[in-house]
């Protein structure tokens, strides 16, 4: 049986040729394409819920790589994530309206890059997968963003080809030197116990440094700002709703297998440092954009917590907290997009009375920073409940301290909204609101968020099949 | 069925304001479901299903469970919740008199009410911390209401921030238990819970009280929330919102007690008092000082559990409610007689009769003059406590107490003896909840012993409530020479009081502090990633440098390749040679 997740692949491809010789419903072209990977991918996970099947299908016989694709309860949650969020920018990402052609087409690029990369149980597919969403992505910053793209554009994709060379490091040495050659997923981390010591700790490290790239860990996050900053508001979803769980999905990889053990304290404590550091860098900024994508950073410091105390509601939390940060940070700047193009400012000091001005966008914006500070009945709640239950199972008390970041988060997101959102004295000129399909954006990821904060086992059922 | 269908009327109402946009009906939709409330209130009573458990979701193997309990506490707390919100909201619908405003109003304090009902039922930290921050965000819309006042949204946020503290504090020391319990439920928790993560959760957690109920050294939000529409004031001083922090130290008491934590809920109860009188003396803002009382009412109920009297305490928080309650809706009235002066220098107060009446019960209720409810509750936590140095200092405090609500009380009087105005002419439903409330004050203090579980209520020795009358009248006589009579002469009396000074100056100066540090660090941490920015900056020239050393080699001139081949061509000869 072909693997569906090949069906998925195809129809992007047919959907990104489509689109360039139909310039004018490019946009359509990659709703539907869209679409329709989401309703295959929701086949694929019913069909994993039921029988549990992974397919393959032979690729290279004679470096034992096979195209196999499966899911596990982790993947199915992240997959469905990516689907949603790709499926939501591609009908509202475009607050800018530019580039029409190129951005219908790089979403089909990119969700090529996530389906792949959440379904294959093999690491090369896994670092193929990578590549092509990092050039994607930079694309995606480069053709799409705002003036200063160029530059934001290169630095993210030097420190992402630096991420992913490291991680083909570390994938020849795990393939040089594990007896049965194979790079299958659930192969390696039954055998890569029985590596030599100085293997294992490379590629430990080498794959810890790219995944630590991609999710923006400190010291390793200087591309994040420029690059969250300056590309488009649908680059801004993409990048921080999916592209950065493909290293948080990494981490979970890489902390099962059995090499990870004895640095978990080490790598807590530097996920803690990122978080507090992350937490200081947003009091200082006034670019709103610039706020959600330190807050970005803070919160993937917060599921490195969380990987790192790998016990099973920490895990569980990562996933959760994974989930539901993909959601609020593609609604935070999303909400962010619709703000400048109705105002064209994001500056917090010139931002006022924006309940007023753009109701709706206002209580989007308020309900992403909320469900990332994690208030009751949204996403974030449970994610934090599962996080820190975990993480202090772990760690104890040190297992609460990235806590003083989110403080220092909220207050700043309560200076935000007090300041923006609700201060009447002189309130800034609203010109314009947002159409409908960035109202379509707003519900379905307000709704998805509340109803996963309220109902949390449609998530967490799934992740512990 | 769950009981937790009890929130369910504010919460409807909380929505259909929202969605009817309309000015008149908001009001209306908002009393019935308060009516509603009160009616499903009286039902659970008479209907006890007892301790309920609903199962949220699982966390890893661990079901997290959310129980809701109507033990006795549970459901006086619920039945004052209750009722106080739907006396605010019948108060609001002629207080509040912008109309473009009203559905707003009407939709956030309907879901305050929802939130506080559902905190008041909780038997489970999960539930209790879900109620815990609905409440909080609600009373920093409420508060932040007059949005055109840069003052009230800096209140508010200033409120905010501080309950986020305690949001987190309370979170660790949730946290902090389930490690070590793996179940949330109170029960378990004061059966089981012990050793030093325990005793760090109770701290986590007596922390997170003091936030919410506005203790020293986080009481510096409430004076400052007085920002918001009195209606709200009345509302979050009595029955709610400041009441949740004593409700959880209540409900976990067995557990704290055991944990250690009795002289740290006396120490801050104790430092709280002091602070909160002594700015209560000094302030002349009509709500402020009723602020500053409810700050005294809240540590003298921490006081009274820390010396693990619940009853005592709980005696208080009953009347405590009544009477705050109909303080600041009296105030509502005095300053909306007066074009909305704040001052107690410049009201003027009215002596008719159906004015001052209601005015006198609340006061001398506050004050706790025999036989009103507040002279019961305050006696009960005399009696509970059981050292002299304590008890010296309350004392002390309560002829300071005596002496600031009098002034509250007869310094618009005496303004009145001077210019004779009385301008009241108030809506009619201002006027209906305030004489409800009043009854409600007055027939309290009189069948209190007889109501369910009277048994158990706490002794108050006749010695005690002696000593405490004698204080009272001692204050009431300073404050009358003081502040009716005028013994001393106004300038000079603002100079001994400026001698006191504002005790909440430091505090506030200390949040500054606070603030400027995070900001400190802020810039601090900028900068370093403005160097590790140039690091990387200069690894990037580096490697531009390398390439350009080597770029000489590719010039593109053909003699030079030309003797670089002949050199390598005689360099390989001389090599292989050699070897």
């Amino acid at each position: 049986m072909v693997p569906l997740t090949l069906a998925i692949i195809a129809i992007n491809i047919v959907a990104i040729v489509f689109a360039a010789f139909v310039r004018g419903r490019a946009k359509e072209i990659s709703i539907a394409s869209a679409a329709l990977s989401l309703a295959i991918s929701l086949y694929m996970v019913f069909l994993f819920a039921t029988s549990g099947a992974q397919s393959s299908v032979t690729y290279i016989p004679y470096l034992n790589v096979a195209l196999s694709f499966g899911l596990s309860g982790i993947s199915s949650v992240l997959l469905l994530m990516a689907e949603i969020i790709i499926l939501v920018t591609a009908v509202s990402g475009n607050t800018e309206r530019a580039g029409l052609l190129a951005s219908s087409a790089l979403i089909s690029l990119f969700q090529i890059s996530a389906v792949g990369l959440f379904t294959s149980t093999n690491l090369l597919l896994f670092f193929v997968f990578w590549d092509i969403g990092i050039v994607a992505m930079f694309l995606m910053i480069n053709l799409l963003g705002s003036e200063m793209r160029h530059n934001a554009s290169v630095n993210f994709v030097l420190y992402e080809l630096f991420a992913s060379s490291m991680l083909l490091l570390a994938i020849i040495l795990l393939y040089a030197y594990l007896p049965a050659h194979s790079l299958n997923i659930g192969y390696i981390t039954s055998a890569a116990g029985s590596l030599p010591l100085y293997i294992k700790t490379i590629v430990l490290i080498s794959m810890f440094i790219a995944f630590m790239t991609n999710m923006a860990i400190f010291p390793m996050h200087l591309w994040l700002p420029d690059a969250y900053t300056e590309a488009s508001t649908q680059g801004s979803m993409l990048l921080s709703g999916v592209l950065t769980k493909f290293g948080g999905y990494g981490m979970l990889i890489l902390f099962a297998l059995p090499i990870a053990a004895n640095y978990t304290g080490y790598v807590a404590a530097l996920a803690i440092v990122s978080v507090v550091y992350a937490s200081f860098m947003l009091i200082k900024q006034k670019d709103l954009k610039r706020v959600i994508a330190y807050s970005a950073m803070l919160e993937m410091g917060v599921i490195l917590v969380a990987v790192a105390a790998s016990n099973s509601i920490a895990t569980e939390g990562a996933v959760y907290g994974m989930f539901s940060q993909g959601l609020s940070m593609a609604l935070a700047f999303l909400a962010v997009g619709v703000i400048k193009s109705i105002y064209d400012e994001r500056n917090i000091d010139r931002l006022r009375d924006i309940v007023s001005g753009a109701r709706s966008t206002a209580y989007m914006l308020a309900i992403a920073m909320l469900s990332i500070i994690g208030f009751p009945f949204t996403s974030g709640f449970v994610s934090e409940i599962l996080i820190f239950f975990g993480s202090t199972q772990s760690f104890e008390l040190y297992g609460l301290l990235p806590l003083v970041g989110i403080l220092v988060m909220g207050g700043y997101f309560y200076h935000i909204i007090s300041r923006c959102f609700l201060s009447r004295s002189r309130p800034t000129k609203a010109g314009g609101s947002p159409d409908i399909t960035e109202r379509f954006g707003f519900y379905a990821l307000s709704v998805l968020i509340v109803l996963v904060g309220v109902l949390p086992f449609l998530v967490l059922g799934l992740l512990k099949l | 069925m769950l009981a937790l269908f009890v929130v369910l009327p504010f919460v409807l109402s909380g929505v259909l304001a929202m969605l009817v946009k309309s000015d008149r009906l908001a009001g209306p939709i908002a009393l019935a479901a308060g009516l509603v409330s009160i009616g499903l209130v009286g039902w659970l009573y008479l209907n006890n299903p007892g301790m309920q458990a609903l199962t949220w979701f699982t966390a890893g193997a661990y079901p997290i469970t959310l129980v809701t309990s109507l033990s006795q506490l549970h459901i006086w707390f619920l039945a004052l919740i209750a009722f106080m919100s739907t006396m605010v909201i019948l108060y609001s619908m002629g207080f509040m008199d912008v109309p473009s405003e009203r559905h707003a109003y009407f939709s956030e304090i309907s879901f305050f009410a929802a939130g506080m009902m559902l905190f008041a039922i909780g038997a489970d930290l999960i539930t209790l911390f879900v109620g815990w921050e609905l409440i909080g965000f609600a009373s920093y819309l409420l508060i932040g209401f007059w949005r055109h006042r840069e003052s009230a949204v800096n209140a508010a946020r200033k409120a905010v921030i501080v309950l986020l503290i305690g949001d987190l504090l309370m979170f660790s020391g949730i946290a902090l238990l389930w490690v070590q319990l793996h179940s949330l439920s109170l029960a378990y928790i004061e059966a089981n819970a012990s050793g030093y993560l325990a005793s760090a959760a109770a701290l986590f957690i007596v922390a997170g009280a003091l936030t919410k109920s506005a203790q020293f050294p986080f009481h510096e939000w409430l004076t400052d929330a007085m920002e918001g529409p009195t209606p709200v004031s009345a509302l979050l001083h009595s029955s709610t919102m400041v009441k949740a922090g004593v409700f959880l130290a209540m409900v976990l008491l067995p557990f704290l007690i055991k944990a250690g934590m009795g002289p740290i809920l006396i120490g801050a109860g104790l430092i709280s008092v002091i602070v909160a009188v002594v700015n209560a003396l000094s302030s002349t803002h009509i709500k402020r000082i009723l602020a500053y009382s409810t700050i005294e009412d809240m540590g003298l109920m921490f006081i009274a559990l820390g010396f693990g009297s619940l009853l005592a305490a709980f005696l208080l928080f009953l009347f405590q409610t009544l009477y705050k309650g109909l303080a600041f809706m009296n105030a509502g009235e005095l300053t909306k007689a007066n074009n909305d002066e704040m001052d107690i220098r410049k009201l003027v107060g009215s002596t008719r009769l159906a004015i001052i009446v209601p005015v006198i019960i609340g006061v001398a209720s506050l004050a706790g003059v025999f036989p009103l409810g507040g002279f019961f509750g305050k006696a009960a936590v005399d009696s509970a406590v059981s050292n002299y140095v304590v008890y010296a200092v309350l004392m002390l405090v309560e002829v300071v107490s005596s002496m600031y609500i009098f002034r509250w009380l007869l310094v618009p009087l005496s303004n009145r003896a001077r210019s004779g105005k009385s301008l009241y002419n108030e809506p009619r439903s201002m006027v209906m909840a305030v004489y409800i409330v009043s009854i409600g004050v007055v027939a309290s203090s009189l069948v209190w012993p007889y109501l369910s579980g009277s048994s158990r209520w706490p002794p108050i020795s006749l010695l005690d409530g002696a000593t405490y009358t004698l204080m009272l009248l001692v204050g009431f006589a300073l404050s009358y020479a003081l502040y009716y009579k005028r013994i001393v002469a106004a300038r000079k009396m603002r100079s001994i009081l400026s001698q006191l000074s504002d005790i909440s100056i430091p505090i506030n100066t200390f949040y500054g502090f606070v603030v400027w540090v995070a900001s400190k660090c802020g810039s601090a941490v900028d900068e370093f990633e403005y160097y590790l920015y140039s690091i990387v900056k200069v690894c990037g020239h580096g490697f531009v440098n390398i390439s350009l050393l080597f770029e000489r080699t590719q010039d593109g001139s053909i003699n030079y390749y030309l003797v670089m081949f002949i050199v390598g061509a005689i360099a390989a000869v001389v090599i292989f040679s050699v070897i």
